[in-house]
């Protein structure tokens, strides 16, 4: 057993504070560290899992339990599965809610009581929510998060997801796929060579199949399917449709349909520890559900999830034979029925200990804590994948790919380009996502412009794009012409995706409603960046200050520094950040050299490590 | 790249520059770089760190990702020699060979069932065996055009290999 550690009076490193979201389609979790463990968080009312239901009336939003309470009352003014909109434009939309015309960045917006509201504004409700639970237990203010997302989930509703967070005040250290934190919080990297491992997530309205290679704490996910609009929802449907059918009802309304939504998934979920279970359709009539009857209902969904599987597993060129572990994740696969047939397709016994509804933001945690820095000691490397290729269009509507999909990200790949025309000045550069070799199969990104271009002969221009991923799955692109040198590069928003101004306007009209001062959140935010820059600086200098070049480099960022802890102590938001950029500037050779360091000792270490085993 | 890391993707993974490589050296190493450059090592520094971090970890994902495929591998090797193989437009012009794809392709149509594909799988396994020695033997005499022939021909032979895995697939499954 390890020696507990104990540190020096007044010497001890305050832990920081970590949570890690789990934003489902139909409910949300917040997960912590207590005592070593993660824990997921309950609300007010006791319950854990708080339904990703927002309703909006005359005050502020509510969230959760009591939205889903009311909904049936005021359908218009409720939002449920909001998770499917994201990242979503006003065609991809499936809602029983009135879209609010004239949205200029075509994100659609929703009409309700509360004035238009976007999908990412709705989220950052349920965010904010659970942001509450999380400052509550640890007393104060957040230093950072991780959210889960869909592995299947594209650069538009990641996007989407990080913008929500962002407007809930919730400093994300990264997003991860739900599939991974579910395998981090059945702690399998914790043990020997694992080997490949499936993830079988079936939520409430999404459903992914991870494919992951985990040896030596370290996760490889080697593929990624699923089906963003396949889960325990479209069951409910089945079995709505199922009761219209035996009650022979015909017009029904929103109301009707809502009451009976929620009855099929109460008798659903009882059908796990019985036999048979019965369904108030009101009128004094009653249906009774057997277990069979649903196996029979639930085979084609079983059967989709199936078709996912033997792609993912093709992708990751392996057979179901080579599978060691599968994990369960998500409250549908409670159901004894896909446990058994889950288990009859993969030929052995699947994880189910953990609690399916809470694995992943527990995994979500754990990551957090590693992120911001509370267990070093932690060897937790996650290695994802895009899910989707990457590429651009060219000449008659046909796509070329730029990134594969299932590619390790962080990534980066360029490609060169021409021009059609003779004289051709400008470039339009559209971004595409997706498999086939269509534009208009695939998922739309961005466009922009490389204007400026000098006349050429066509094909003599050089134009080289480039692309880069980072590790959340979130790409740049950048487009130059290398002759002449003009290059052109944005930050990709996605079509659908919310412009910089426009949430900066959410942003103000948030902290209106809560009645909090604009300019002191700002000065705050700046504060705790300053306080973090200045303290990782402390930390650097201590244990690497030798390698400083001289003494004027040292003296350079001391007088940065004392010019940026001043500017903190005054009150001006944009005097700290001009503060930051200036330390940050001056230590740039410092932090790229102590990089390099780091990197060159890691490459020698490994040589040694393997002269020691040849002893 | 402003980190010190070896362009040459042999030297970052400390392999000799040779089509066959040390796989357990290749994976070991690419989880040490990794462990150092991978940006969540700096989820919770400066943001210089982490554009730093992310351009490494991408060249090293880049790396790995060409290091780990022996296509992509012996690609790589050509290029570093100035040898360009495009995948899209470049393609064997041998009319012989050519011949012989046809039948190999009117061969995977036909198979029926399961024991017939593990024998085209063999088949495929042989004459793909023999071509790669012949890469080697042209490689190594510095004949970088002969081998990038040899590896045209090779292309056919994965797109073959990555059919008959479908074939294979729909033969257990239905």
């Amino acid at each position: 057993m390890a020696l507990l550690q104990i540190s020096e009076p007044g010497q001890a490193q305050p832990k920081r504070r970590a949570c890690g979201i789990d934003l489902g389609t139909t409910h949300s979790l917040v997960a912590v560290m207590r005592d070593g463990r993660a824990v997921t968080l309950p609300g007010a009312e006791g319950r854990h899992r708080l339904p990703s239901v927002v309703h909006y009336g005359d005050g502020p939003a509510t969230v959760g339990w009591a939205a889903a309470q009311g909904a049936a009352g005021d359908p218009g003014n409720t939002f449920f599965s909001i998770k499917r909109s994201m990242g979503r434009g006003t065609g991809d939309i499936d809602e029983a809610h009135d879209l609010v015309e004239d949205s200029t960045s075509g994100v659609p917006r929703f009409r309700t009581a509360a004035g238009p509201k976007t999908a990412v504004e709705i989220s950052a409700d349920i965010l904010a929510a659970l942001r509450a639970r999380a400052e509550e237990e640890l007393g104060g203010e957040l230093d950072g998060a991780v959210i889960t997302v869909p592995a299947y989930f594209d650069e538009a509703q990641r996007q989407a997801t990080k913008d929500a967070a962002r407007l809930a005040g919730l400093p994300v250290l990264r997003l991860i796929n739900e599939p991974t934190a579910a395998s981090i919080a059945y702690g399998l990297d914790q043990e020997d060579d694992r080997g490949l491992i499936a993830v079988f997530d079936l939520g409430g309205g999404t459903f992914d199949i991870s494919i992951l290679h985990l040896s030596r704490g370290v996760f490889e996910v080697r593929a990624t399917g699923g089906d963003t609009e396949l889960g325990g929802d479209d069951l409910d449907r089945i079995l709505l449709d199922w009761v219209k059918e035996e009650c022979g009802a015909e017009e029904v309304d929103r109301v009707w349909t809502r009451t009976i939504l929620q009855a099929v998934r109460q008798a659903r979920e009882a059908l796990s520890e019985q036999d048979s279970a019965q369904i108030d359709c009101g009128g004094g009539k009653v249906l009774a559900l057997t277990r069979e009857e649903l196996e029979q209902r639930s085979a084609p969904l079983l059967e989709q999830t199936l078709r996912c599987c033997r792609r993912a597993l093709s992708d990751a060129g392996v057979a179901t034979a080579d599978i060691q572990e599968v994990v369960m994740v998500g409250g549908v696969t409670r159901m004894p029925y896909l446990r058994r047939e889950v288990s009859r397709f993969f030929s052995r016994a699947v994880h189910t200990g953990i609690d399916p509804d809470r694995v992943v933001a527990l995994g979500a945690a754990i990551q957090a804590d590693v992120l911001v820095g509370n267990a070093q000691d932690q060897d937790l490397l996650l290695l994802d994948v895009i899910p989707l290729s990457l590429g651009i269009e060219i000449m008659g509507g046909l796509v070329e790919r730029v990134i594969e999909r299932n590619t390790t990200i962080p990534a980066h790949h360029a490609q060169e380009f021409t021009t059609f025309k003779d004289g051709q000045t400008a470039l339009a550069v559209h971004v595409v996502q997706g498999e086939r070799e269509l534009v208009s199969d695939c998922r739309s990104l961005a466009r922009f412009e490389l204007r400026g271009i000098p006349p050429m002969t066509a094909g003599a221009a050089r134009i080289r794009v480039e692309f880069q991923v980072d590790a959340d799955g979130l790409l740049t692109v950048e487009a130059a012409e290398t002759v002449s040198g003009v290059r052109a590069g944005v930050s990709v928003k996605p079509s659908y995706g919310l412009e910089e101004p426009e949430i900066e306007q959410m942003l103000r009209d948030s902290i209106e409603h809560a009645q909090e001062d604009v300019a002191s959140r700002a000065l705050n935010e700046q504060r705790v960046e300053a306080d973090r820059v200045v303290q990782a600086l402390r930390d650097a200098l201590e244990t690497d200050g030798h390698i400083l070049s001289d003494d004027a480099e040292r003296s350079g960022i001391e007088t940065a520094t004392r010019a940026l802890i001043q500017a903190r102590d005054e009150t001006d938001a944009d005097a700290i950040r001009a503060g930051i950029k200036a330390l940050e500037d001056a230590c740039a050779p410092f932090v790229e050299r102590r990089m390099n360091r780091s990197i060159q000792q890691a490459m020698q270490g490994r040589r040694l490590e393997e002269f020691q085993e040849q002893d | 790249m402003p980190l010190e890391l070896p362009q040459n993707y042999f030297e970052l993974f400390q392999l000799p520059c040779a089509l066959e490589v040390d796989e357990r050296q290749l994976i070991e190493q690419y989880r040490v770089l990794q462990r150092e450059l991978h940006p969540d090592r700096f989820a919770a520094a400066g943001s210089q760190e982490k554009r730093l971090a992310a351009q490494a970890a991408a060249h090293v994902n880049q790396a790995y990702r060409t290091l780990n495929d022996r296509h992509e591998r012996a690609t790589y090797l050509l290029q570093l020699q100035e040898v360009v193989v495009d995948d899209e437009k470049d393609t064997s012009t041998e009319v012989e060979f050519l011949m012989q794809q046809m039948e190999l392709r009117e061969g995977l149509e036909e198979l029926d069932g399961l024991p017939e594909a593990e024998a085209f799988g063999v088949r495929l396994e042989r004459e793909a065996g023999a071509l790669w020695e012949d890469f080697g033997v042209c490689y190594a005499g510095g004949r970088w055009l002969d081998a990038r022939e040899v590896l045209l021909k090779l292309r056919f032979y994965r797109r073959l290999q990555q059919q008959l895995q479908v074939r294979r697939e729909q033969f257990s499954t239905g």
